[in-house]
């Protein structure tokens, strides 16, 4: 019956309830909300890498992975790992992470170099225009096209160079490192890396032990990296996600704290207002541990429906953002969904902690102050 | 009061409270010695600040005497800690208060049934209680209500209600009628009146009302923390001349003699008033009565 007080009394004061549940659960959509847009842009940045799938990466030594890396291998060095048993084709191509200027907005992107226009390097899906022709031809993403009203034939600058945009892709597109793909040539005059690739791409004959593979190239080629491509996107993963992991966690923990504190203070107050029945309910004889139970009940139960107004808000998110803001990547995984869930838990023990100190110190005797 | 009126329930053995310390400090209970009969309906009476809450209040176990013992039913309850005092409190005293004090998130059936919760007595029993106490304190078909809507009267027998709902043997009741008109207030005496005769239940109440003496086994008046045994001392009843209030003659501050007659005042206002223009006043005055 203190637990059945104890959920009506929270029914009783609707308002006050329903606020601290939207209260928390706006924190709990944030914190979710900011690791969800955070997921999604660091899955995006290493979406270029995905999809180009090849079994093996090569790179220069000391490179581990693509996103915000340099990487320079000679030439010749293609050759040489082509002709190693197992290897059934390798692609080549230039990268390079450079301010870019169209329509007199700057943005930071990726520039992928390209042997010729059929390569495996990409692009491969063609929203609007065409593949690449010449080297002064460049494909951006078609989110840039809605976000900053591109059309074919829009001049963009890349390093030194003015290139025309002959076609929009898709499938690579990230805030912060839109991949755009030219032809080598015209790209390799501004770097000036003659002779030299960033990362070669390399495919094995079907039936072949990557594996033993990755060690022979590794043995016979000097002073490259050679990753399975499992291993270069955990690496990318980890060096995208690295670089927002204080940020994130800062955030998560203003908006944990906010909703501490509005459970801290919902409960509080509720505890305030009814500290008179708290002492009659004292008086007849019900135990402090059984009122903080009830208490913690309260913040608990304040908590849970604040995450599932949380879960139901953020989903909404997910179906209207695509509309809205089609440049923001909301990925939202199991962690990022249930982290609050468990937050949501030490939030309520945390909140109901003063609270409970107020419920141990009340005085039982409080019973007899009319009013 | 029948013989078995003579079993003792409580003795209160030269307790003491004092709040504060030093020159600030306030004996709000003055060494009271006491006992309550099984059955015994004990009105104590005085004025604002004259220690009766504090009394109260360490009967009911709510609060520690400084020293002296307080037993209950055969049990010390001074030296008991606080979940042995919420068990005492649990099974053996029913609180009544002034301002009815019902949880107002409750419905009537619920606030009955609520100190129910806190014993491990078996439900159905407590349910047929439960509908026993709805039908006769007359909230059967207030079963389902909150108590914002009830009237006074209404509150105060859901809260007697709560009181009886675990069959205690001592109902602690502080200023029962306070909040009630005259009506109200004469159902809740004679319920707490039927109480005490028919289900031996010792009943002390705490009241400025005069009227709730008329069900009195015993009226202890407390001033200054000490008590007095009314009964056992001379008083008088009259009726203020000014403004009709019964004045206790026998304590009365504020008289004077006109006429060769002696007329008590219940505040200094009254007397002023009265010596402005005595005659009108006298016109229908009461002589004193006992």
């Amino acid at each position: 019956m203190v637990t059945q007080w104890g959920l009506k009394s929270l029914w009783f004061h609707k308002g006050q309830t329903l606020s601290s549940i939207l209260g928390i659960a706006f924190s709990f959509l944030l914190a979710m909300f900011f690791a969800g847009v955070w997921q999604g842009e660091t899955e995006q940045i290493v979406a270029y890498p995905q999809k180009v799938k090849p079994d093996i990466w090569v790179m220069q030594k000391g490179v581990s992975n693509m996103h915000m890396a340099m990487s320079f291998v000679w030439d010749w060095k293609a050759d040489v790992i082509e002709e190693i048993p197992g290897v059934k084709q390798v692609t080549p191509f230039i990268y390079v992470n450079s301010i870019i200027h169209l329509n007199d907005n700057k943005m930071f992107g990726f520039i992928v170099g390209l042997l010729s226009a059929e390569s495996r390097a990409g692009p491969w899906e063609i929203t609007e225009g065409r593949m690449l022709e010449s080297d002064d031809e460049v494909i951006v993403p078609a989110e840039l096209a809605t976000i900053y009203n591109t059309k074919i034939n829009d001049l963009i600058q890349i390093i030194d160079q003015k290139y025309r945009i002959v076609g929009f892709s898709e499938g690579t597109y990230s805030t912060a490192n839109p991949v755009l793909f030219t032809l080598k040539p015209k790209l390799e005059r501004s770097l000036g890396s003659f002779g030299t690739y960033s990362y070669l791409l390399v495919d094995s004959t079907p039936g072949t032990n990557i594996e033993l593979l990755l060690k022979k190239i590794q043995a016979e080629v000097n002073k490259v990296n050679v990753l399975s491509h499992q291993e270069f996107i955990r690496n990318d993963f980890a060096m995208a996600s690295q670089m927002g992991v204080d940020i994130i966690f800062i955030m998560t923990l203003i908006c944990i704290s906010l909703a501490t504190l509005i459970i801290g203070y919902a409960s509080y107050s509720l505890v305030l207002r009814k500290q008179k029945e708290i002492a009659i309910i004292k008086a007849m004889g019900a135990t402090n541990r059984r009122l903080l139970m009830t208490v913690a009940l309260q913040s608990a139960l304040i908590s849970l429906l604040a995450y599932l107004v949380a879960l139901v808000l953020l989903y909404i998110l997910e179906l209207i953002i695509p509309l809205v803001a089609p440049q923001i990547s909301l990925s939202l995984t199991n962690k990022i969904i249930l982290q609050p869930a468990l937050l949501a838990v030490m939030t309520a023990v945390v909140g109901s902690g003063y609270p409970a100190i107020k419920i141990l110190h009340l005085d039982p005797a409080l019973v007899y102050q009319n009013g | 009061m029948g013989n078995k009126m003579k079993e003792r329930l409580v003795k209160v053995s030269n307790i003491r409270k004092t709040f504060g310390s030093g020159i600030a400090s306030v004996k709000a209970v003055d060494n009271i010695s006491l006992v309550i009969e099984r059955g015994e309906i004990l009105l104590i009476m005085g004025p604002s600040g004259s220690g009766k809450t504090t009394f109260l209040s360490m009967l009911g176990g709510l609060l520690s005497p400084d020293s002296g013992n307080i037993t209950l039913d055969g049990v010390n309850i001074t030296q008991m800690k606080s979940t042995q005092l919420s068990e005492v409190r649990a099974h053996t005293i029913g609180f009544i208060f002034q301002s009815f004090n019902l949880l107002e998130a409750l419905t009537v059936e619920d606030n009955i049934l609520f100190p129910s919760s806190l014993t491990k007595e078996d439900t159905v029993e407590v349910n047929k209680r439960c509908d026993r106490l709805l039908n006769t304190l007359g909230l059967a078909n207030r079963r389902n209500a909150l108590p914002k809507i009830l009237s006074g009267g209404e509150k105060q027998r859901t809260a007697i209600a709560r009181a009886l709902i675990n069959q205690p043997k001592l109902i602690l009741a502080d200023e029962p009628t306070g909040n009630l008109d005259s009506q109200s207030g004469l159902e809740v005496m004679m319920l707490l009146h039927d109480i005490a005769r028919e289900q031996n239940v010792s009943v002390l109440i705490v009241t400025h009302d005069p009227r709730v003496e008329d069900i009195a086994d015993r009226v202890l008046w407390l001033e200054d923390g000490r008590l007095i045994d009314r009964k056992a001392e001379k008083h008088v009843w009259v009726k203020d001349p000014v403004c009709g209030m019964r004045v206790d003659e026998w304590r009365a501050v504020h008289f004077v003699k006109y006429n060769n007659h002696r007329y008590a005042f219940c505040s200094k206002r009254c007397l002023e008033r009265f010596e402005s223009n005595p005659e009108v006043y006298i016109k229908g005055s009461d002589s004193p009565t006992d």
